[in-house]
């Protein structure tokens, strides 16, 4: 009996031309526009949310810790953590774990303070401070070195001079003692001050890089798992274009137990042992179905045209778990979207209506990342696409390459579980809705 | 005594202030044909959809060869819904495959049912065509054999033959009086006075929710009109002063024209003629006159327009 419901569905849908466009080829024409606009979009970094940076140090030197303390107080939306916590235990950070963090999203970027920072600013050569970003982020990997030069000029200024003195004696000789005593008050007076500075600058705000004084390298926090690439934005815009476009196909597909009730089919449904429970099990497959062939073809298209991945067995599999309880959950907001409405015209309206919202918040037209953190929130409660397009950023963008099962499936497990609950509780709400179909 | 096919007691149902049904009981004989026949509005197709289970009686309840009507023992009944209720988008093999799969048909059977009901409604030949491109008269024909492909004892048919041309209803007709062959009851709604009276064995008249008459067309029409007849005759010439029992409708005297009487039964006939060739008078053409369903159905009902 199910069965017959699925095939007459997928029959219908094959000889509309029109909505086999709109399921397979129109999600895959915007995905098209929307990753070669956004494809090559890789250095950046988020602007609602300001920066995390999360601060290794390697030096542990007194030096080190003035340019850390200075990072906490140089403002503009920097924030500076040093430890992370575990048993109510703090633990400095280590270069691979910060690295983790930034590569999931966890934090924006990482300051790694080399071993010997302290020791160079006395000799000839300035220490090369490394800073970890996340490729999509489009600010943290340009802010972070300003305001690291900003720092460095407020947190350690004395060293900062020691050093700028030292590299003017080794291009042009020896400093005379009366200039060196000079100098030694300057740095002396400089030391003193640094305190009162900090209060300054993080009370104004201002922004002041002066150069690059402080050598600082920028690298790619993934591109030691995956070469940088797999974070293009086409895999943002696969999920959330994806997901998008699942919702639209999907709500249009279950107009067609409307067309049914209009005419006339469904009490003709109604009238043999169906019944409404098995109809609404039976569309929801037929939906869940449409929908995982529809996402298989959209990533297919990403993969062969875009170069989305790498694939990894890990990640297929994850991949399809993600794609069949991400399917189901569309498919069953689909199934009460159409039980809320009583004609197809009306679905069109609320469905749109309520897909574009859902979209808008959830990450499927603007990134997630340059959201603001309250429309981030919301978007936990009120849009499918958020946990969908988290789902699929989890398994490409926010492990590693080489990540095992247990490594993907343990971060997307809460994911699997809200989508599972919203698909229980969209069905058990369509259902309820759905008795007004059987008794007139 | 056998037990009725159907049996409804004492069925109510409102819709806001209007009595869709009121206090309607009525009883159906296994291999009973019965036509339902009423106004617009006057509770026909709630009638029917109650007895299919598709709307919820406020008061009553139906009997299905005596048992209380339920999803199981409703697998006895035939439906034959108003609309077009098919598939335009799957061929009509598809659509009769589709819906006695619904029916809980074997494979096997449906094999032969879909067979069969490609048979019987002649579209053999249009099988593997979408119903989207049939005519009217064959989605018709499609839209009855989908509800009789798991061999229902009961079929509720309402307005079966609204929309098409003289040719497919009869066609229709003829499928219907091959179900009563086999055996099968029906129940008929319909506009159609004169397919009624061809076709029933039954007619049940139903307003305002209430079963205004009920039984066989000669004994409604006696029930209405007794024994009324009237006979109608054309002449070459009408006499000066006919026969005082009769009366002029067209022309006047000396002229071919046309006369006019009672008869009080169809033995009369010839004695009446015999009244006016005894004064002369040629008769060129005779019509005896008798009340239809149609006037039966309009006299119960009034001729005021309900919509």
């Amino acid at each position: 009996m199910i069965l017959a419901i699925i095939k007459c569905r997928f029959l219908t849908l094959l000889r509309d031309r029109v909505s086999l466009l709109l399921v397979f080829v129109l999600p895959i024409i915007f995905y098209a526009i929307f990753a070669g606009i956004f494809g090559g979009m890789g250095d950046g970094g988020k602007i609602g949310t300001g920066i995390l940076a999360l601060i290794v140090d390697q030096d542990d030197t007194p030096q080190s810790r003035a340019l850390t303390k200075a990072l906490k107080h140089a403002g503009n939306g920097l924030r500076v953590s040093t430890t992370w916590t575990k048993n109510d235990v703090s633990h400095p950070w280590t270069l691979e774990r910060a690295r983790k963090q930034v590569m999931q999203s966890d934090a924006e970027a990482a300051i790694v303070l080399p071993k010997g920072m302290g020791i160079s600013f006395t000799g000839d050569h300035l220490p090369v401070v490394q800073v970890l970003v996340d490729p999509s982020n489009p600010i943290a990997g340009t802010m972070v070195p300003g305001l690291l030069q900003q720092a460095a000029m407020i947190g350690m200024r004395s060293d900062m001079i020691r050093s700028g003195m030292n590299q003017l004696e080794f291009w042009s000789g020896e400093l005379t003692p009366k200039q060196r005593e000079a100098m030694d008050r300057i740095e002396t007076l400089m030391s003193q001050e640094t305190d009162t500075d900090v209060e300054t600058t993080e009370t104004s705000g201002a922004a002041s890089t002066h150069g690059m004084l402080l050598p600082v390298k920028v690298e790619d926090a993934a591109a030691r798992d995956t070469g940088g690439a797999a974070r293009s934005m086409t895999v943002y815009y696969a999920a959330g274009i994806g997901v998008m476009f699942l919702l639209f196909s999907l709500a249009g597909a279950s107009g067609a137990i409307l067309d049914d009730k209009e005419a006339g089919i469904l009490d003709r449904m109604f009238f043999t042992p169906l019944g409404i429970p098995r109809l609404i099990i039976a569309n929801w497959m037929w939906l869940t179905i449409l929908a995982v062939n529809s996402m298989i073809i959209l990533f297919l298209f990403a993969t062969l045209v875009f170069e989305f991945g790498p694939w990894t067995w890990p990640r297929l599999i994850a991949w399809l778990v993600l794609t069949i309880i991400a399917s189901s959950a569309a498919a069953a907001l689909a199934m009460l979207l159409a039980a809320i409405c009583t004609t197809r015209a009306q679905l069109a309206g609320i469905s749109t209506i309520v897909i574009l919202a859902m979209s808008a918040v959830g990450g499927s037209m603007i990134p997630r990342f340059i959201m603001p953190p309250a429309i981030l929130d919301i978007s936990w409660y009120v849009s499918f696409n958020a946990w969908a397009v988290e789902g699929y950023l989890d398994i490409f963008w926010y492990t590693p390459q080489e990540a095992i099962f247990a490594t993907i499936f343990s971060r997307l497990a809460p994911i699997l579980g809200v989508l599972i609950g919203m698909t229980v509780v969209f069905l058990i709400i369509a259902r309820l809705l759905a008795r007004r179909w059987e008794q007139a | 005594m056998s037990v009725p096919a159907l049996s409804v007691k004492g069925a109510r149902r409102a819709f806001a202030s209007t009595r869709a049904l009121d206090d309607v009981s009525l009883d159906i004989a296994t291999s009973q044909r019965v036509a339902l026949l009423g106004p617009n509005g006057a509770g026909k197709t709630t009638l029917i959809r109650s007895i299919a289970g598709l709307t919820k009686l406020d008061a009553g309840a139906i009997e299905l060869a005596g048992a209380p009507a339920t999803s199981r023992t409703r697998r006895q009944l035939g439906l034959v819904p108003q609309d077009l209720a098919v598939h335009d988008r799957m061929t009509a093999s598809e659509n009769l495959h589709f819906f006695g799969r619904l029916h809980m048909v074997g494979s096997k059977t449906l094999r032969k049912r879909v067979q069969w009901a490609l048979d019987w409604t002649a579209l053999t030949e249009r099988q593997d065509d979408l119903a989207g491109t049939f005519s009217g008269g064959m989605k018709r024909r499609l839209n009855i054999a989908c509800g009789v492909l798991h061999e229902p004892n009961l079929v509720l048919l309402d307005e079966p033959t609204v929309g098409v041309d003289p040719q497919s209803r009869e066609r229709i007709h003829g499928m219907l009086a091959a179900l009563h062959e086999h055996g099968t009851s029906w129940i008929l709604t319909t506009h159609m006075m004169d397919e009624a009276a061809r076709n029933v064995d039954r007619i049940i008249v139903i307003d305002h929710g209430r079963i205004i008459a009920d039984g066989t067309l000669d004994s409604l029409i006696a029930d209405q009109f007794g024994e009324h007849r009237a006979i109608r005759v054309t002449v070459d010439s009408i006499p000066a002063s006919p026969p005082t029992s009769w009366r002029i409708t067209s022309g006047s005297a000396g002229s071919p024209g046309g006369l006019e009487r009672d008869l009080t039964s169809l033995d009369a006939v010839t004695s009446t003629l015999d009244e006016l060739k005894a004064g002369g008078v040629r008769i060129t053409g005779l019509e005896v006159y008798a009340p239809t369903l149609q006037d039966v159905f309009l006299n119960l009902t009034g001729r005021e327009l309900r919509e």
